[in-house]
């Protein structure tokens, strides 16, 4: 159905870009991709289909707090991007997408209908 | 042509190795012949990873915790440590759903940070917001360190 294209290491972008942790759920009519993003709102998430390849990025700007020093850093802040390629067709009129609490659900209807439409022989 | 993704993806236990490298060097005791305490920092369940800030008298902790809501976390303050507690939600399969693929964490976790100085239980503040739990700290009033005035004799 879908799989983790290959990801080259170039560094293009002068912020860390880290790879979200996904969830996919599949069924007959639709697939479902759950990804942890936290920092990220709806203004600032971003999906795009090209072709086949799901892409899914998130802008967080590491901010910078005036008077504090860090003490202690177990994570790092910075933009997230994952990219899938999908095997099947996607009614791509009907990709939803939401943001709650640094999480972006990405519904993606699969074009069934389109695909086993039978065409009608008409006789002349 | 393919296009190029500038993805930074090590393997998950490959972000902690410096950490994991620095303890063992650190706790290591070579006369008692015991690493007790050493086990990669993923095996002790440090989550949510938490990040440290120190102003003058004030701390700012945030942790990454997406997707939970306010109820599914408590946060205690202590006069030295602050506790983190919660549940991450699995995602509840609808009829016909299955699962294809599963990164996302749904345990329970629990975590106390010690704090570096003493704060004022009173004053202290969490918000979460875009999945980020932010907690800010005060150092009591009566602990800051005053500034006397030098009286000539």
């Amino acid at each position: 159905m879908t799989s983790n294209t290959a990801i080259q290491d170039e560094k293009t972008s002068r912020f860390t870009v880290f790879r979200p942790r996904v969830d996919l759920i599949d069924s007959d009519n639709a697939i479902t991709l759950i990804a942890d993003m936290p920092g990220v709102d709806e203004q600032s998430a971003e999906v795009t289909l090209d072709q086949n390849v799901l892409t899914i990025r998130g802008k967080v700007n590491p901010q910078r707090r005036e008077g504090y020093s860090v003490t202690r850093k177990e994570f790092d802040v910075g933009h997230f991007e994952r990219a899938f390629t999908l095997s099947e067709k996607i009614d791509r009129g009907n990709i939803d997408a939401t943001v709650r609490n640094g999480v972006l659900t990405v519904h993606l209807p699969k074009a069934t209908e389109m695909l086993s439409k039978q065409v009608e022989i008409k006789s002349k | 042509m393919v296009r190029l993704r500038n993805v930074w993806m090590p393997l998950p236990a490959l972000q902690t190795l410096p950490a994991d490298i620095d303890r063992l060097f650190n706790e290591w005791n070579p006369l008692a012949k015991t690493c007790s305490n050493w086990a990669p920092a993923q095996f002790q369940r440090l989550y949510p990873a938490v990040n440290v800030e120190q102003g003058e008298h004030t701390l700012l902790l945030t942790a990454e915790l997406p997707g939970l809501e306010s109820d599914d976390m408590e946060v205690t303050v202590n006069a030295r440590s602050v506790v983190i507690k919660g549940q991450h939600q699995e995602y509840e399969l609808r009829e016909g759903e299955t699962w294809y693929h599963r990164e996302r964490s749904n345990e329970e976790f629990e975590r106390t940070i010690e704090l570096p100085f003493e704060i004022d239980v009173e004053k202290a503040e969490a918000v979460y917001e875009k999945g980020v739990l932010t907690i800010s700290l005060q150092q009591p009033e009566d602990h800051k360190p005053k500034k006397l005035e030098i009286k000539a004799g």
